[in-house]
């Protein structure tokens, strides 16, 4: 009889050739999670569940829900699951990834202002010309815009995983409208709530900067320096899988949360519809998509945009955060090219190291990559939020064969890496009635304004709830953790 | 203030306080029939529910009505855009569009209600369910509200909700008044003595929830006199015309931040309303009231335009 007998640790299952960050391979706890896992390790599964339910119930009542797309249910809400077991940073760790991730948005942010101005980068064959103007998210449009404070990327999402060789990589950058920040914030207060006494032994970094850090980048890359520029949020509306998160951060900023329907264009300016006539809009957080965002200049078929929003944005009257096309430094065959963006830009060695990537367009990558689908994750180029990513080894046969065809065919579609091993951690599993170890990355949030770059600390870490799934995204079947940044214990 | 959260405010309070009406119509109509004298009969009540649900069409009115049926279709059905829950459904649309405006107390208290009607048993309702659900939407409504009271600034939030309040709620005494009258008509001819007639009244006393009010302010059973004198001009009484066609126009005052004002601005209308019900006499409605009621309507409809027009101007 072990002294969990009935614990919900009790059938823990430690892996041999996996990095688990609560529990070493020899049954060890790593000393940071020590009064954590002393906490649950003393729980049996009924009072598990009762805490379990107890958290639920607070992202219920709030409404703390997210819309699934498929093509049988659409707009399904459901809760995000959110794991109560908490993942530690080390403040040693943190400082890195921090320095690695600030280092990471500078050079993209120079990259994304170099493309659409001097192009460089491009003239020098640092990067292929070729790459940037086959890109989906290249915007011609953005050609010669200099956008307020120099800032085209204001919100990066970088999502950063532990190999089991303890090193930290950069598995993707977000630079469109990266999302999930809402869930840190609620996650906290959800964990505070439940488990209050815990955060009392340890030193735990405060994640509440968020929205006055947000809403002071706003209004520092105004068009114009104006006391109390107006800044509003954009969403596509309550339909809208992340709209919880839209309405968050609008009421966390205190400011206006508006739809297209809301914004017009007159003489280059743009107004929102107030009860007292047209009110001037000087920066728009917008959470729509660069292809709805103007339908006089991309999507004419979309209703969730703001006809002329591009010409008012050209003639430097409005900020768009983020600036349209910036989604070509989060292409994922650019991702292969980041370290030497890095190099180009600040002259410095990257911080945090890239997962290498096989570009399928590079004939002698194309080559390898056929060859060792089996060993390798596919990835199409223009993706977010999971989809599309294919893992070689859950694989059969014929997929194989049908993945070789889509290279074959389009090459530029898709890249290749290794297929990383991330850590694993303590998480509870509701249908196994205990902790179970499963695979986690972590996504920071990093803000640029004029003069300023803040990085939340800690950030959202995503856990695949699916037995050694790798793929953590919230539409994969993921969940969340509190994530705690913690300065040594004595 | 946006005006789409403005309309969605005014449209939220609108909703909400249509499906109060609606319901305490249903639930006080049919259990009038259990102990009604003479022509007050099943069938008889049935097409007055029709009628104020805007449900009845010619044919109906020479069939047999199914009960369940009726009843089915005023509160529960989801494909009758008039019914209780649709009125329901789209309160709760609106309010999930402004949940950054509006309190989280108020947001769930909304999603309370909508829930409880979504999810009653429809075969529980049409056979013994009736009086427990009109009871609790009706104790929803006032949870509702005493959130909107107490849970939010009352600044143009507040002010917006309560257009939208007192508009439908203006809208909807006038309208069980005009369907009490066509009752009465289709009873009898002479409208003013017919003792069938003051039982309609006390129904309709009832349905408004006035009618311990009454017999304090008059201390006698009603009749055509008092009901008009207590339900469209009494100055003090929260469900009369008068009462809230003056809120109406106060509300739009705290709104309001014009210096001048043109006779065609929404300010100068209501107002020139309010001032019309505030010093109207019965003896001057009491020859042609149903006309007087429809033009009452017409009124109301002109002010909802009016808001429209100055706070919700359509896109261009």
């Amino acid at each position: 009889m072990t002294k969990n007998e009935g614990s919900v640790f009790s059938d823990y299952h430690i892996s041999s050739n996996l990095l688990d960050e609560v529990i070493t391979e020899n049954g060890q706890v790593n000393k940071y999670y020590s009064s954590i896992y002393k906490h649950f390790s003393s729980l049996n599964p009924a009072d598990m569940n009762l805490l379990n339910e107890y958290a639920k119930l607070s992202f219920l009542n709030q409404g703390i829900t997210y819309a699934v797309y498929s093509d049988s249910n659409k707009g399904t809400e459901r809760i995000f699951p959110f794991d109560l077991f908490p993942r530690i940073i080390t403040l040693k760790q943190w400082e890195t990834i921090e320095k690695g991730v600030k280092q990471r948005n500078l050079a993209l942010n120079e990259f994304i202002k170099d493309v659409y101005t001097d192009q460089k980068i491009l003239k020098d064959k640092i990067v292929p010309a070729e790459l940037i103007f086959s890109s989906s998210s290249y915007c011609e449009d953005m050609r010669g815009i200099k956008p307020a404070g120099g800032i085209y990327c204001h919100i990066c999402g970088t999502d950063i995983i532990q190999h089991n060789d303890g090193e930290f990589y950069v598995l993707e950058d977000n630079l469109r409208c990266p999302s999930g920040v809402s869930y840190v914030l609620s996650n906290r207060v959800a964990m505070k709530r439940t488990l209050s006494h815990l955060f009392r032994n340890s030193r735990v970094r405060t994640v509440q900067e968020y929205p006055p850090e947000l809403i002071s980048m706003l209004q520092s890359v105004a068009p114009k320096e104006k006391a109390k520029p107006t800044c509003v949020v954009l969403t596509p509306g309550i339909y809208n899988s992340a709209y919880y998160e839209h309405a968050f951060l609008a009421q966390a900023m205190g400011i206006e949360l508006v739809e297209g329907r809301d914004l017009f264009v007159e003489n280059n300016y743009v107004y929102m519809r107030t009860i007292y006539g047209p009110r001037k809009i000087d920066v728009i957080y917008r959470r729509i998509d660069d292809a709805f965002l103007d339908p006089m200049v991309f999507n004419s078929e979309s209703l969730l945009g703001i006809p002329g929003v591009m010409s008012a944005y050209r003639s430097g009257n409005v900020t768009l955060v983020n600036a349209p096309g910036t989604g070509i430094s989060d292409d994922k065959a650019i991702y292969a090219y980041v370290p030497d963006i890095i190099r180009y830009y600040l002259n410095e060695e990257p911080i945090i190291k890239n997962v290498p990537t096989y570009l399928c367009e590079r004939e002698e990558d194309r080559k390898y990559v056929l060859e060792h689908i089996p060993e390798l994750v596919i990835k199409p180029v223009d993706q977010s939020g999971g989809y599309g990513i294919k893992i070689g080894n859950r694989l059969t046969k014929e997929e194989i064969e049908e993945m070789k065809v889509k290279i074959v065919d389009n090459p530029r579609e898709y890249v290749a890496q290794p297929i990383m091993s991330l850590t694993v951690h303590a998480t509870y599993i509701e249908d196994e009635d205990g902790f179970e170890p499963r695979h986690i990355d972590l996504r920071t949030y990093t803000l640029l304004g004029k003069d300023s770059c803040f990085v939340l600390q800690g950030g959202l870490s995503r856990v695949a709830l699916k037995k050694g799934s790798l793929i953590v995204n919230s539409s994969q079947g993921g969940g969340s953790k509190d994530t705690w940044v913690i300065e040594d214990p004595e | 203030m946006l005006s789409r959260v403005a309309n969605s405010l005014y449209w939220m309070g609108r909703y909400i306080e249509r499906t109060e009406h609606l319901t305490r119509y249903l639930n006080v109509q049919y259990f009038s029939t259990l102990d009604a004298p003479m022509s007050q009969n099943k069938p008889f009540v049935l097409h007055s529910i029709l009628n104020l649900f805007g449900l009845s069409n010619e044919d109906e009115e020479e069939q047999e009505l199914a009960e369940e049926e009726v009843l089915f279709k005023a509160a529960l059905d989801p494909d009758n855009t008039s019914s209780i829950l649709s009125a329901i459904t789209s309160g709760r649309e609106n309010a999930r569009g402004i949940r950054s405006i509006i309190s989280g107390e108020l947001w769930e208290a909304i999603n309370k209600y909508y829930h409880f009607a979504n999810k009653y048993p429809v075969d529980i309702y049409k056979t013994r369910g009736l009086y427990d659900f009109c009871m609790n939407a009706i104790q929803h409504c006032a949870a509702i509200r005493a959130n909107v009271d107490n849970t939010l600034i009352h600044d143009n939030v507040y002010a917006m909700i309560y257009l939208g309040i007192h508009l439908e709620r203006a809208a909807q005494i006038t309208r069980i008044l005009s369907s009490k009258l066509h009752d009465i008509y289709m009873i009898t001819s002479d409208q003013k003595k017919h003792p069938v007639a003051n039982y309609q009244w006390t129904i309709t006393l009832k349905v408004l929830e006035a009618f311990d009010m009454s017999y304090r302010y008059f201390k006698a059973a009603p009749n055509q006199r008092s009901i008009c004198e207590f339900l469209i001009i009494n100055k003090d009484f929260p469900r009369s015309i008068a009462f809230n066609v003056g809120k109406l126009n106060t509300l739009i005052q705290q709104i309001s931040i014009k210096k001048n004002l043109l006779p065609e601005s929404i300010e100068f209308q209501v107002g020139k309303l309010a001032n019309y019900y505030k010093f109207l006499s019965y003896e001057e409605i009491e020859d042609d009231l149903q006309t007087f009621l429809t033009d009452t309507l017409t009124n109301i409809y002109k002010i909802h335009q009016l808001i429209e027009k100055e706070y919700m101007p359509p896109e261009e």
